[in-house]
């Protein structure tokens, strides 16, 4: 399965961002773990119902515990995260983005967060 | 792992409920299967009580179902009496302002054994896996009526993938007729064409003088 834990939501963020080769990155491990980390509460605040008797972590980029660190949502709900953290990404003044991509990548995790979409 | 009838009703409603999650289904289960038995009062429990004799006035026992379960209502109060067990006693005047405690309106004078029949609702904790308990020939037999339920309080929540405020009319519609016709069954002791009215009380053992007639303890 998909996106149980942290190193498996940064490589298939930088993925979508085009950013798999570190020579160095585009964008830090730290910037897409500090995204992941708050994608949750906003989450969060959309579907209370996915952190029932959860509590919310703050992650952080020990690189060695990244691929054990679970990230506590359903997986029905793992790509919205993604999407969250990649449009946080592209939310930042580059010349390699357009607004329009980041809005639409945080359009699309409310949207699979609130619809069946 | 669930029981098979309660993985049914959790399928059938995962099917209707896209993007719904077991644990947010288990807690309306929770919630439904309450309204239910509060409304319905099918789940009864017999429970012998011991009542030392000259108690004073306004003594209150505590009533404790065998099983995880709480006590919604005091139903009826029978005496045992111990030389004629099959025989049903005659009937005490009791209360129960506080579920779970029983009040008599006349205290014996003498040590009696009372059986009291109280309505039970669910309780937590819950089961390991989440799910409430509560007897399995409930959901056997009201499965259309808990699975309105369901579907009809996930469908009110507000912003969910799963909302829809019509159908959640509809189901809830279903789920309160289904309550009251069982309400109804239960009255009627769950036998078909039996009226409500039962013959009084002076023809069998015990006093006429407080026996139901609408059918419950017949």
């Amino acid at each position: 399965m998909a996106l149980e834990t942290v190193d498996k939501y940064v490589s298939f963020i930088r993925e979508l961002l085009q950013d798999e080769k570190d020579t160095p990155y585009r964008y830090s491990n730290a910037s897409i773990v500090r995204a992941l980390s708050l994608a949750l509460p906003e989450a969060k605040k959309l579907r209370p119902d996915l952190f029932l008797n959860v509590t919310i972590p703050t992650f952080v980029t020990a690189d060695a515990t990244l691929t054990t660190t679970v990230v506590p949502v359903d997986e029905m709900y793992r790509l919205a995260l993604a999407y969250f953290c990649v449009g946080m990404m592209q939310l930042r003044d580059d010349e390699e983005v357009q607004d329009q991509r980041a809005a639409a990548f945080m359009s699309m995790a409310t949207a699979k967060l609130t619809q069946v979409a | 792992m669930a029981a098979a009838d309660i993985t049914r009703l959790m399928n059938n409603a995962r099917a209707r409920l896209a993007g719904a999650t077991d644990q947010l289904l288990q807690i309306e289960l929770f919630n439904v299967m309450d309204e239910f038995f509060k409304g319905s009062n099918v789940w009864n429990e017999d429970i012998d009580i011991i009542i030392p004799g000259q108690d004073p006035a306004n003594t209150q026992y505590d009533v404790t179902p065998s099983g995880p379960s709480l006590v919604d209502k005091l139903l009826w109060v029978f005496t045992v009496d111990p030389n004629e067990p099959t025989a049903r006693g005659s009937q005490i005047g009791a209360f129960m302002s506080t579920p779970g405690v029983l009040t008599l309106a006349n205290q014996p004078s003498s040590d009696a054994t009372y059986r009291v029949t109280v309505a039970l609702t669910v309780q937590d904790p819950t089961k390991r896996d989440g799910y409430v308990t509560f007897p399995a020939w409930v959901l056997a037999k009201y499965r259309a009526t808990i699975l309105d339920g369901l579907l009809g309080n996930m469908m009110s929540q507000p912003q969910k993938p799963w909302t829809n405020t019509q159908l959640s009319v509809f189901h809830m519609r279903k789920f309160k007729n289904g309550v009251a016709a069982a309400r109804v069954e239960w009255t009627r002791n769950n036998t078909y064409r039996r009226q409500a009215w039962v013959f009084p009380g002076g023809f069998s053992r015990g006093s006429q003088k407080g026996r139901s007639s609408w059918g419950g303890p017949a």
